[in-house]
């Protein structure tokens, strides 16, 4: 009953979280750019008129809001079904929800790829600046959170080696998540690679907040993998002995502390007003 | 510190970013040990194919303006000072021009200096070939 109960909880906060609060936050920094920085003074800024911009946000927003609508249903439904069944709720659920979730963040994500594409294309300045010094992992991230990494993710792959019945085995468990560990992280390396010596999305962003981008990017991307590990360790433990009845409640937390550290962290770290929009000007004032 | 380059100017993008970076360390905006960013780095900063900042990095490494250690990556030489003050271009074009002028008092036209140097420029790659099937 407790776990259920917890389970409803928690579940709430991931629907409070994925699809009120942090989409509210995104939609006010929308709204903040298209109110503060008018296409009149900020032209680069604007591929097509302010009009299209506000109508995608009014798509994200009634796309979040009919998502939360369906988490209200989900844990109606799963209400009702838990009073006429002695089963726990699968963790899957929370999963599947979670990935409905960020469905509007991922539309977004692409979307701002095509913005930028065609914010290079219509750059019809000759003028390109790069900064002379190179960049670096260590630049972004200290030695120390990647060495952290390295070994939970580790010891997390010996962990479930142990409690493996069967390791040596090809389905077993801990070839399953070896492969998926270490596969997660390989493309984790590469977006980060990406990040640090890739194209320049924005044609016009200072140095110094593609800088602070980056950071954001590599921090994040360790701090879920670290995350990864812990989850996976403890969800092996907790089904090794038998607490898996907690499952949905870890998957729903181990979410929301991913969109915490993705998704939070941006909107915590990269404000408005620390972005430098003087360089979307007709006259570049202040290029760093 | 920025490189800027101007992809509409009338100077190839390698030469802009030479001398840019001949510039940046005669100005000592740039000091001998410090690291330069990778030629992928640099192309995809600047917009421009990996083989034009690849070529203005030999060109600099040529000049010894700049050394690469390898994996360590791109560094600007000890005497990268000094060097960049060599403009090896316009010692070729003074040389050239000391010759060209010998040859013109002793009476050679113009179209037999070009005919002369023409064929001098291929017997040297012939020669070159040859030597390379041998």
């Amino acid at each position: 009953m407790l776990d259920n109960i917890l389970f409803y909880l928690v579940f709430l906060s991931q629907i409070w979280l994925l699809s009120f609060y942090y989409p509210g936050k995104i939609l006010k920094r929308v709204r903040t750019v298209l109110k503060t920085y008018p296409p009149s003074k900020y032209p680069k800024l604007y591929n097509k008129s302010p009009d299209y911009y506000e109508l995608g946000a009014k798509i994200y927003q009634v796309m979040n809001k009919i998502i939360l609508l369906v988490g209200i249903v989900v844990i109606c439904a799963i209400g009702s079904w838990d009073l006429s069944s002695d089963e726990e709720v699968e963790g899957v659920f929370t999963l599947l929800y979670f990935m409905l979730q960020m469905f509007p963040v991922m539309l977004m994500e692409f979307s701002g790829y095509a913005y930028f594409k065609q914010m290079r294309k219509l750059n019809i300045d000759g003028t390109r600046r790069a900064d002379i010094q190179p960049r670096h992992l260590f630049d972004f991230v200290s030695p120390a959170l990647v060495g952290l990494a390295v070994i939970i993710n580790t010891a997390c792959i010996l962990f479930v080696f142990f409690l493996d019945p069967t390791p040596y085995e090809i389905g077993s468990d801990v070839f399953v998540i070896s492969i998926s560990l270490i596969a997660t992280n390989v493309l984790f390396a590469l977006i980060i690679r990406f990040n640090i010596n890739g194209k320049k999305l924005d044609p016009y962003q200072s140095s110094k907040d593609r800088t602070r981008q980056i950071e954001r990017a590599v921090k994040s991307l360790i701090g879920i993998s670290i995350v990864a590990s812990l989850f996976i360790m403890l969800n092996q433990g907790m089904e090794h002995f038998q607490l898996d009845y907690f499952e949905a409640v870890t998957m729903s937390l181990y979410l929301q502390f991913i969109a915490w550290l993705s998704l939070g962290a941006m909107l915590r770290t990269l404000r408005i007003e620390d972005i430098n929009f003087d360089v979307y000007k007709e006259e570049d004032v202040t290029a760093i | 510190m920025e490189i800027i380059i101007d992809i509409d100017g009338k100077e190839p993008l390698f030469v802009q970013l030479v001398q840019r970076i001949k510039e940046a360390v005669l100005g000592n905006l740039i000091n001998p040990g410090d690291a330069l960013p990778s030629i992928r780095q640099l192309a995809n900063d600047l917009d421009i194919n990996n083989k034009t900042v690849a070529k203005a990095y030999r060109l600099l490494e040529r000049d010894s303006v700049i050394q690469t250690k390898g994996y360590r990556g791109t560094f600007i030489h000890p005497d990268a000072k000094v060097n960049s003050t060599v403009d090896l271009n316009a010692w070729v074009k003074s040389k050239l021009a000391e010759v060209i002028t010998a040859f013109r008092e002793t009476g050679v036209t113009d179209s037999e200096i070009r005919i002369a140097f023409s064929d001098v420029m291929n017997n040297r790659v012939m020669n070159n070939s040859t030597n390379q099937g041998v």
